[in-house]
């Protein structure tokens, strides 16, 4: 199972993810900021914007998360083909579809391409959220962090 | 049987000494490929270790 | 290598029952055998040939030297000695279905015990085919086909002697490699500059490339120095005032507070961040909403996939029908819809992380409030930096100004140079795909592509280096066997005509030139064209003394009735002439030939002569001694005698 960060990403991410204390920790990280935005929107990217692989499974600090991760999928892949909430089969056939217990990621190969797709979605959306690639972490966190909502920000 | 008539070894000799570029090293190698090949005692990768040892416009390489 | 007969043993062929010729351990020189026509001299010759090389019998052939009908098996024994070590060949006919088998016993070999086949010293072995056998065990045909052109006896008599057979076959080894070579070579002859360039390229890319990350490295390493030292200058020029000092001082540490201060922040969000329910509060809603929904549909079911499974292999269903085939497959098919235990498992454990992924929604707002709070002060702290140098600045330092324009361009420099050595340097292929490299950038990457472009550039070298060895060598070859052939040829044509000019000195035959065949010329025509019987066999004689003269084998000389086509002179001369040339010869004589031939033996030392005649109830009889050879008179002789003068 391969997690694969957008192929832009690593251009505007560039300072962040070469300053060693002062920026992303992993490359996971700057993958998760992307997925996090794409799930929301619902919005899977482009398939040739997907990039090449950069690590098998979760990193340490992730797999805390992952079955909130495979939530997530499963909440939002359930939003984007519209399945009726009440539709118990067709809600069970889509779970069946992502999930596969015996991966060290919980997530099918599918749910796989899926995830990486939805990161290529987020990136395309946050980008915009930039005049330009941001410089330092702090920026980065404040820019993002924006359009979540949080009360810090008004 | 060791060794081999006289004048197929004259032939030899001459035919190396019309011959261009070829290496001492090379000669005697050959001649004794000769030698082996006419008493029976070849086997096939001599063939190619001598061919290898024959001169030839193009550089080792690297 | 030296080899003799020691002699001969039939059983069970033709005429003879057990007859055994012995020449003893030194075989005498000369051995005149009179076996009169009819008698099996013929057949003696097949024999030995027959036991000497692999040639083939017929089964009519074999079945023709049946003494009778009650005798079904038979035998023909060879007894050489090899380099002084003694081979016996075995032949032993199986007259019903016509076919031999053929066996050796060697002194040297397990103590003389039998061994399958016929199994003769190394280089002998495969010396002593068919057509090279009837060189040396010899009979009047072969003086015929030695000057057929159609045939090729001559020279490949010298061929195979010598050994010449051998570079043949040499050279047709290099020339298979040439030929494959050739094929290739076509290819690659067309990259070659290609590859060479390309190759050449890729190598002064890298030196450049190398080059270009030393520089570098001694770039950052420069302009650190130039910072630090701008740095302190800096300092230094706003501290000359004591109260800027302590200012600058205070700033300095609390800019430096500030920054490890906003480092610490920044971990703590992004550890926090991590927890998608602590992101944001949407996020935390749709789990929940989620979690609550699955449980809404009872989701996972009790009812599971390993339910229908079972079901399927039921006899009834639950319900009280009977299940049958295809119920049993709807039933299977439908299960494969259904979660199984192990994912129920997993939303099992995703409701668990929800209800436990409690974070602390106020905590992280309030630190990122104070993440936006300590920015604001590091921009205070850098305006009060720079207010302070600016102080300085207004002063007139006009030197603090260039200082801190100065600072702020090698900064940059140095943040461009740390870049450009990351992306010289970087090996991780995730990167290198990520922002874009290429070998013409990529230190790493450019030294795979040299290796691959060396690799390439090495084997169409190959291809080409060993194209022009093969031609070399395959054209040397060609020239040493030609030379070769030459000069045997001419030594051996020498050698006959010297030979000849004793043996028929009116005509002075001679040979012209050896092609395939023995050319002959003479003084009074131009190409002698038919020569008498006698004449031929004279040539053919005096060709086979010279072939094996200086032979690096010595092999015995069998001859079918030597002589009897020879005028009495001539039958002198040959007589005079053959036996000095050979270590070893056996004649096989008529009673017609002992005049003038036979009798020049009489006086030698070491000659042997033997008798052999069948009587009349078929038995064969064996005389040894000279007188009774001399006495010997046989009716059929006398009467081919008389045909032949």
């Amino acid at each position: 199972m391969s997690f694969k960060l957008p192929k832009p990403a690593g251009g505007f991410f560039r300072l962040l993810l070469q300053n060693g204390s002062s920026g992303f920790e992993t490359m996971f990280d700057a993958y998760y900021f992307c997925l996090m935005v794409g799930l929301d929107a619902r919005a899977v990217g482009a398939e040739d914007e997907v990039g090449e692989e950069f690590v098998r499974d979760y990193v340490q600090s992730f797999q805390p998360y992952s079955d909130l991760i495979a939530g997530l999928l499963i909440d939002a892949e359930l939003d984007r083909a519209r399945i009726d909430p009440s539709d118990r089969s067709s809600v069970e056939k889509k779970i069946v579809e992502l999930l596969d217990p015996n991966s060290a990621t919980k997530l099918s190969a599918a749910g796989h391409v899926l995830l990486n797709r939805y990161a290529v979605g987020g990136f395309s959306e946050l980008r915009d959220d930039f005049a330009s690639a941001p410089q330092s972490l702090e920026d980065f966190l404040i820019t993002y962090h924006r359009r979540w909502g949080t009360t810090a920000m008004s | 049987m060791d060794n081999i008539s006289s004048e197929i070894s004259a032939a030899i000799d001459e035919a190396l000494a019309a011959s261009n570029g070829a290496s001492v090293a090379f000669k005697a190698r050959f001649r004794q490929l000769i030698v082996n090949a006419i008493v029976g005692n070849l086997v096939d990768s001599d063939v190619m270790d001598v061919l290898s040892l024959a001169p030839t416009d193009y550089p080792e390489g690297s | 290598m030296d080899v003799r007969i020691l002699g001969w043993r039939y059983q069970n062929i033709r005429g003879m029952r057990d007859v055994t010729i012995d020449l003893g351990d030194q075989p005498p020189r000369w051995t005149l055998i009179q076996m009169p026509n009819g008698t099996g001299k013929t057949t003696t010759l097949t024999l030995m040939r027959v036991a000497l090389s692999d040639e083939e019998l017929s089964v009519q052939n074999i079945r023709s030297f049946r003494p009778d009908d009650q005798t079904d098996a038979g035998e023909f024994q060879l007894r050489l000695s090899v380099d002084g070590e003694r081979c016996w060949l075995f032949v032993k006919f199986d007259y019903d279905t016509g076919t031999l088998r053929r066996f050796t016993s060697r002194a040297a070999t397990d103590a003389g015990g039998l061994e399958a086949g016929r199994r003769l010293k190394g280089n002998l072995q495969d010396l002593l085919t068919p057509a090279f056998t009837r060189l040396f065990i010899f009979d009047g045909e072969l003086a015929k086909s030695i000057r057929d052109v159609g045939k090729d006896e001559a020279s490949r008599a010298i061929h195979t002697l010598y050994r010449l057979d051998r570079v043949d076959r040499l050279r047709g080894a290099v020339q298979r490699v040439l030929q494959s070579e050739q094929e290739a070579k076509a290819k690659t002859e067309r990259g070659l500059g290609n590859l060479t360039g390309r190759y050449k390229t890729a190598e002064s890319t890298l030196e450049e490339l190398k080059q270009r990350k030393t520089d570098v490295h001694n770039l950052i390493e420069a302009t650190k120095d130039v910072v630090a030292k701008l740095q302190t200058q800096k300092n230094e020029r706003i501290s000359m005032d004591g109260d800027a000092r302590r200012r600058l001082v205070d700033a300095t540490q609390a800019k430096a507070e500030v920054d490890v201060k906003i480092v610490g922040l920044n971990k703590d969000l992004l550890s926090i961040s991590r927890n998608p329910s602590a992101l944001a509060d949407r996020i935390r809603t749709r789990l929940t909403a989620l979690g609550s929904r699955l449980h809404q549909l009872k989701l996972p079911k009790t009812t599971s996939a390993e339910f229908f499974r079972e079901l399927a292999l039921a006899k009834d269903c639950i319900c009280g029908r009977p299940i049958g085939d295809t119920e049993r497959e709807v039933i299977t098919s439908r299960a494969s819809e259904y979660l199984a235990e192990n994912e129920m498992g997993v939303i099992n454990a995703m409701k668990n992380a929800l209800r436990n992924s409690a974070a602390d929604p106020v905590q992280f707002d309030e630190k990122l409030e104070s993440l936006v709070r300590t920015m604001r002060d590091r921009r205070e702290i850098n305006q009060l930096l720079d207010k302070i140098a600016a102080e300085r600045e207004e002063a007139g330092d006009a030197e603090l100004e260039h200082l801190r324009e100065e600072l702020r361009t090698r900064e940059g420099d140095l943040r461009a140079y740390q870049e450009e050595f990351r992306r010289l340097t970087t090996s991780s292929r995730v990167e290198q795909d990520q922002f874009g490299f290429d070998w013409k950038q990529n230190i790493p990457l450019c030294e795979a592509e040299l290796e691959e472009k060396a690799r390439q550039y090495n084997a169409a070298l190959r291809t080409m280096r060993l194209h022009d060895q093969s031609q070399f060598v395959a054209n040397l070859l060609r020239d040493i066997e030609e030379r070769a052939s030459t000069k045997l040829r001419d030594r051996v044509q020498i050698a006959t005509n010297v030979k000849l000019e004793s043996l028929i000195p009116g005509e002075h035959i001679r040979v012209a030139r050896i092609g395939k065949a023995l050319e002959l010329a003479s003084d009074q025509r131009k190409s002698k064209e038919s020569v008498s019987e006698g004449q031929g066999l004279a040539v053919a004689y005096a060709f086979l003394a010279s072939l094996f003269q200086d032979a690096p084998y010595r092999l015995p000389f069998v001859v079918d009735s030597p002589a009897v086509s020879l005028d009495t002179r001539v039958r002198r001369e040959v007589a005079d002439l053959i036996p000095g040339l050979f270590e070893q010869v056996i004649f096989f004589v008529i009673s017609s030939e002992r005049e003038g031939f036979a009798d020049s033996f009489y006086g030698r030392a070491g000659a042997r002569f033997i008798t052999m005649e069948s009587t009349a109830n078929g038995v064969t009889s064996i005389t040894e001694g000279i007188e009774a050879f001399k006495a010997f008179h046989s009716e059929e002789d006398q009467t081919l005698e008389g045909v032949t003068r």
